[in-house]
């Protein structure tokens, strides 16, 4: 059986499992009952059981073998996993310093604590951490990998662009399939500019995720910047693949925007002084219409055009025409 | 009916189902999380409904029913001759 984690808040734990006397949340004789319940419980099972006691919940966590040594009262980092997963973190912080002071160079605990103070903006403290980490988690290539890209982001959250891609470029080395590491070494070679080496990396990291849209719009947006014309088509694909596959949201509506300014730049293309007379002509005859138009059927025909152009209309397809119901022969 | 009844109602069958699989497998402890969260008790009634000897002549309909009404879902559904 494979180890278990769970979490219960001590007011919802089943009181009438407990002797009388100990069934009061908070109290030390509710802690040591429900602690001796679970010990109990998983008596038959062997293993190592850790059960904590934080912010009036009881995290338990059972594993089939005993973990590293980490000295009397160190906190189980199962029991830890599941608060971080939650973003719980003022609840695992505590547990990951303590784990620390029994063990200084506990890996889990250094990365943990590293990627925590880098999530909250205390970027010294968590170079300095995640530093610790890379070297405590050298038996590990998979482990190790993950430090160098938490402290590669974090050197690039402080615009030390030289020790982010020092430790990204690190982690590709020990895992050269981290997707991740290859997209955020991707970015931050666009961000100094070099874009072509930028595209590389984003190219590596889709052939290994191909279905990461982040990277695949990242790839799309240096492509265009790279060079718009040359790239126009394979951009254009891209940012298309992003929207079918996620068609609402923050990324879906950055690609609709890089997709307009390619059909921007498109209807601009070879036109030296930057409009297209046909579109002018167009917008003019419509113009010409709507003037000897009553009011009411000019709404009439305003409605079915909004109503038309509410789904969005592809700018990039010219052959597809569409007809005005209440503006017969348009 | 609230989210946190939604979200008992949802406990409640996931006990069920550990309770029923740590029988089968004879590995009481699957269950514990649930024994302590206080869901022994309805998963146990949930699983006698699905023991319990059926009195029409569709069974798994009468399971369905029995869940829902234990577990306040009846008003959620309705069924429909194929």
């Amino acid at each position: 059986m494979e180890g278990t984690a769970f979490s219960i808040e001590e007011a919802t734990f089943d009181a009438s499992l407990l002797p009388e006397g100990s069934r009061t949340p908070g109290t030390v004789a509710f802690h040591r009952a429900v602690t001796d319940y679970f010990q109990k419980s998983y008596a038959s099972m062997g293993g190592q059981l850790s059960v904590v006691f934080a912010a009036g919940r009881i995290e338990v966590a059972w594993e089939p073998t005993a973990p590293e040594p980490a000295g009397p009262g160190a906190p189980a980092m199962a029991s830890i996993g599941p608060l971080l997963q939650q973003r719980r973190f003022d609840e695992a912080r505590p547990l990951l310093e303590t784990q620390l002071q029994l063990q200084p160079e506990h890996p889990e605990a250094l990365y943990n604590l590293g990627v925590l103070a880098s999530e909250e903006g205390r970027l010294e403290e968590a170079r300095l951490l995640l530093r610790r980490a890379v070297i405590a988690n050298a038996g590990d290539a998979h482990a190790q990998a993950n430090a160098q890209v938490a402290l590669g982001l974090a050197a690039l959250r402080q615009e030390d662009r030289s020790e982010a891609r020092q430790a990204l470029e690190a982690a590709i080395e020990l895992e050269p399939r981290n997707a991740f590491a290859l997209r955020s070494l991707g970015s931050l070679l666009v961000i100094a500019g070099a874009l072509a080496a930028g595209i590389e990396r984003f190219r590596q990291a889709l052939a290994v995720a191909l279905d990461d849209l982040v990277t695949t719009f990242n790839l799309a947006q240096a492509l265009l910047e790279l060079d718009p014309g040359e790239h126009r088509d394979e951009a254009d694909r891209l940012l298309l693949r992003v929207i079918e596959a996620q068609p609402y949201g923050e990324l879906a509506n950055k690609a609709k925007d890089l997709r307009g300014s390619i059909a921007s730049r498109d209807l601009r293309a070879e036109q030296p002084e930057g409009v297209r007379q046909d579109a002018v002509s167009y917008c003019l005859q419509a113009l010409q219409l709507f003037e000897g138009m009553d009011q009411q059927r000019f709404m009439a025909v305003l409605s079915e055009v909004a109503a038309m152009g509410q789904g969005g209309l592809q700018i990039n397809e010219p052959g597809t025409s569409r007809n005005l119901k209440t503006l017969p022969g348009s | 009916m609230g989210p946190a009844d939604v979200v008992k109602a949802s406990r409640a069958m996931n006990a069920a189902y550990a309770f029923q699989t740590a029988e089968l497998v004879g590995i009481p402890p699957l269950a514990i999380p649930y024994q302590a969260a206080g869901f022994e008790a309805l998963a146990r009634e949930l699983i006698a409904i699905t023991r319990a000897e059926p009195t029409t002549a569709d069974p798994d309909r009468e399971i369905v029913d029995g869940w829902a009404e234990k577990l306040g879902l009846s008003r959620w559904y309705v069924w429909k001759t194929p």
